[in-house]
């Protein structure tokens, strides 16, 4: 009887311990994931533009790595409760100039890195898509190239 | 001081990487807190409408389980993947967006979270830009309840019934 006890005893700690452990868990970085897909900015934008449910189906929430031309690229400072953070989105461009997939940066880049990530530069990026507005979002984004 | 030609004044004015961050109301610290870095806004500046779209699964919390939670059970993003809210900045035709400057504005709308849509009415600052861009920001409460947004039972007593919810976007034409 004591040994049962102390089998649920030593149950209950560690699976306190795991759900500790899971309720701090932090959310994974995108870099040290592999992509669920890899296609160019183009093909993501246009899945889109013709259905939007459907890729929202296959992509949402899903990492992918995604390739193309810089359309525009942006960077912002914005208030973060008491803090401040230099939001960087680098857009690719879907094909028609206009729009395609928007990039939000995971990391500040250096000043390198931003000043050779020109318009038109081909770029490859890795992120989390959320889905669509304008543009397909992707976030939490690391440069591959 | 920049003075704008009228004739050269946007008149659809936008953002694509508008700013929403949220936490629950102060009193009870139960690190629910998220920021949404993606949002989309556009402004009719022929009339003074505004709107915006918000993708739930945009908003990056630090805790992987709290953004599990937000998405899975709380907001349910995968049947009600945005939110919107459409509206008209009210004595719009008042503000001088030839002049940089700041004014306090009130905004009517619908906004619609969780698939409710609620009537409300805001106020906050509109800043002309010294570039003519302008930079709306607001701070509002949401309470969970006007849109169906459950809290489970168990953790009832530890989430906090209200949001509060910060929005910051500069719109160019």
């Amino acid at each position: 009887m004591k040994k049962i006890i102390l089998f649920l005893f030593v149950l209950g700690l560690l699976a306190s311990g795991f759900g500790v452990f899971k309720y701090f868990q932090p959310v994974p970085g995108i870099a040290e994931q592999d992509a669920d897909y890899t296609l160019s900015a183009a093909e993501l934008y246009i899945q889109y533009v013709e259905d939007e449910s459907r890729a929202d189906s296959l992509y949402v929430r899903s990492i992918l790595e995604v390739s193309g031309a810089v359309l525009d690229r942006s960077q912002e400072w914005k208030q973060v409760d008491v803090d401040s953070v230099f939001v960087h989105t680098i857009l690719l461009d879907g094909g028609d100039g206009m729009a395609g997939v928007s990039c939000q940066l995971a990391d500040v880049p250096s000043a390198e890195q931003w000043q050779n990530w020109k318009v038109g530069s081909p770029m490859v990026i890795k992120g989390e898509c959320s889905g669509m507005l304008f543009d397909v979002v992707l976030s939490r984004c690391v440069v591959m190239n | 001081m920049l003075a704008f030609a009228p004739d050269l004044v946007a008149q659809r004015m936008m953002t694509r990487t508008g700013h929403i961050f949220f936490k629950s109301n102060a009193k009870i610290d139960d690190g629910v807190e998220a920021n949404n870095e993606s949002v989309a806004c556009v402004l009719d500046a022929s009339k003074g409408t505004v709107a915006f779209q918000v993708l739930i699964t945009a908003f990056q919390f630090e805790k992987a389980l709290m953004q599990e939670h937000f998405n899975e059970n709380y907001l349910e993003s995968a049947q009600f993947p945005k939110s919107t809210f459409s509206g008209q900045i009210q004595n719009w035709e008042t503000i001088d967006r030839n002049s940089p400057g700041t004014h306090e504005v009130e905004v009517t709308g619908e906004l619609t979270i969780h698939g409710v849509t609620q009537k409300v009415a805001q106020t906050g600052t509109l800043e002309v830009l010294k570039d003519g861009s302008i930079q709306m920001k607001t701070h509002m409460l949401i309470p969970l309840a006007d849109y169906n947004i459950a809290i489970p039972s168990v953790v009832a007593d530890k989430i906090a019934k209200e949001i509060d919810v910060d929005i910051d976007v500069v719109l160019k034409g």
